[in-house]
């Protein structure tokens, strides 16, 4: 219906609007949105790690686990956790109790953590080859507090990197501290 | 034909005004980047569940598919499967059957009936084994006396490589 030239016309005039027509992209983004805002997560989750007593025969792989590492020492670090809030963290290397120490909560009621913590790098740097605690909170603490130790216990900032020598003489830093918790009083 | 023309023309003169989507457009752009970027694939996701808010921590381990084992305030879910209440703090009399009061029956019978669907699977197909990983999502005001008797319940089902899921806390 319109020539070429009628358009050059109207543009010259000042007529045709060269504008792009956005609707049909807003109309898609329209729909997009909703459904993004449906399927996205905005909190993160993350897992922490630990292991309970097998009171069970269905699996059996689990417990022969540890039966092959004879030749490490005999290390045990328990941390129980008692209903007063404090924190008595135990080191038992081959079958006899190297240390205890009590520590009692925090001006706030809560777990003395940074007391915690100290002691427990002081122990890694002390025996920096072993990765396991046993801990043994008390009925009466609360699930969040026992997550925070167990923070405590598993890891180091990077500004606390433990740093030692492997048996070949080889320079390590690591910031894992004891990751394989495991929950001693489950089958009390 | 230039009748029409002339309408056309003049129509278009007289349209009123064009609504201005650029900054519309624009601004949607950065909201649908920043919705995909969000986009998470995971099955695993938090549940929203009334009494239910995790515990933060600083760990990077991102969850697994495991069984999942929810525990709000109100109750106890095997797979959204309500299988014991939570009344004042404490589980529920008629969930604690019998002379051991750390045993719950009817989660072990839960846990017990995915273990066993796994071993029926394994026989059918070896690639498949029960593994015995089980995913807790717990409320953070919980008792530990509450969380110890749902997990001495559930090693005696045999499951007894536990993740505890947990908000990230900027580990």
């Amino acid at each position: 219906m319109f020539s070429l030239k009628d358009f050059i016309e109207d543009q010259q005039e000042g007529e045709v609007s060269t504008e792009v027509d956005l609707s049909p992209l807003l109309a898609l983004m329209v729909t997009l949105i909703p459904v993004l805002l449906l399927q996205t997560s905005f909190a993160t989750l993350k897992m922490l790690e630990t292991s309970l007593p097998i009171l069970s025969d269905r699996v059996q792989e689990e417990t022969k686990k540890d039966e092959k590492d004879k030749d490490k020492i005999d290390f045990d670090l328990n941390v129980f956790v008692k209903n007063d809030k404090s924190v008595v963290v135990e080191t038992i290397v081959n079958k006899s109790k190297v240390e205890s120490k009590t520590f009692k909560p925090a001006a706030d009621e809560k777990i003395n953590l940074a007391a915690v913590k100290q002691e427990i790098l002081a122990i890694k740097t002390k025996y920096p080859e072993q990765v396991s605690a046993k801990v043994t909170p008390d009925d009466q603490i609360k699930y969040d507090s026992i997550v925070r130790l167990l923070d405590v216990i598993r890891r180091a900032n990077n500004s606390e990197a433990i740093k030692y020598k492997d048996k070949a003489g080889n320079n390590l830093e690591t910031t894992m501290l004891f990751p394989d918790v495991v929950f001693g009083n489950i089958s009390e | 034909m230039s009748i029409i023309h002339d309408i056309v023309r003049k129509s278009k003169k007289d349209a009123g005004f064009t609504l201005q989507l650029t900054a519309m457009v624009d601004m949607f752009t950065i909201m649908i980047v920043f919705l995909l970027k969000s986009y998470d694939t995971s099955s695993l996701e938090v549940k929203n569940v009334d009494g239910l808010r995790l515990p933060a921590s600083i760990t990077a381990s991102t969850p697994k598919e495991s069984m999942l084992l929810l525990v709000s305030k109100k109750g106890i879910f095997v797979n959204d499967t309500k299988v014991a209440s939570i009344v004042d703090g404490k589980i529920s009399d008629k969930d604690i059957t019998g002379p051991d009061e750390d045993y719950i029956e009817a989660l072990f019978k839960e846990l017990d009936k995915e273990a066993k669907k796994v071993e029926e699977l394994s026989k059918l197909n070896p690639a498949i084994k029960f593994d015995g990983k089980l995913l807790m999502q717990a409320d953070k005001e919980l008792d530990y006396g509450i969380l110890r008797k749902i997990l001495y319940t559930a090693t005696m089902a045999g499951y007894g490589d536990l993740r505890l899921a947990a908000l990230d806390g900027g580990g």
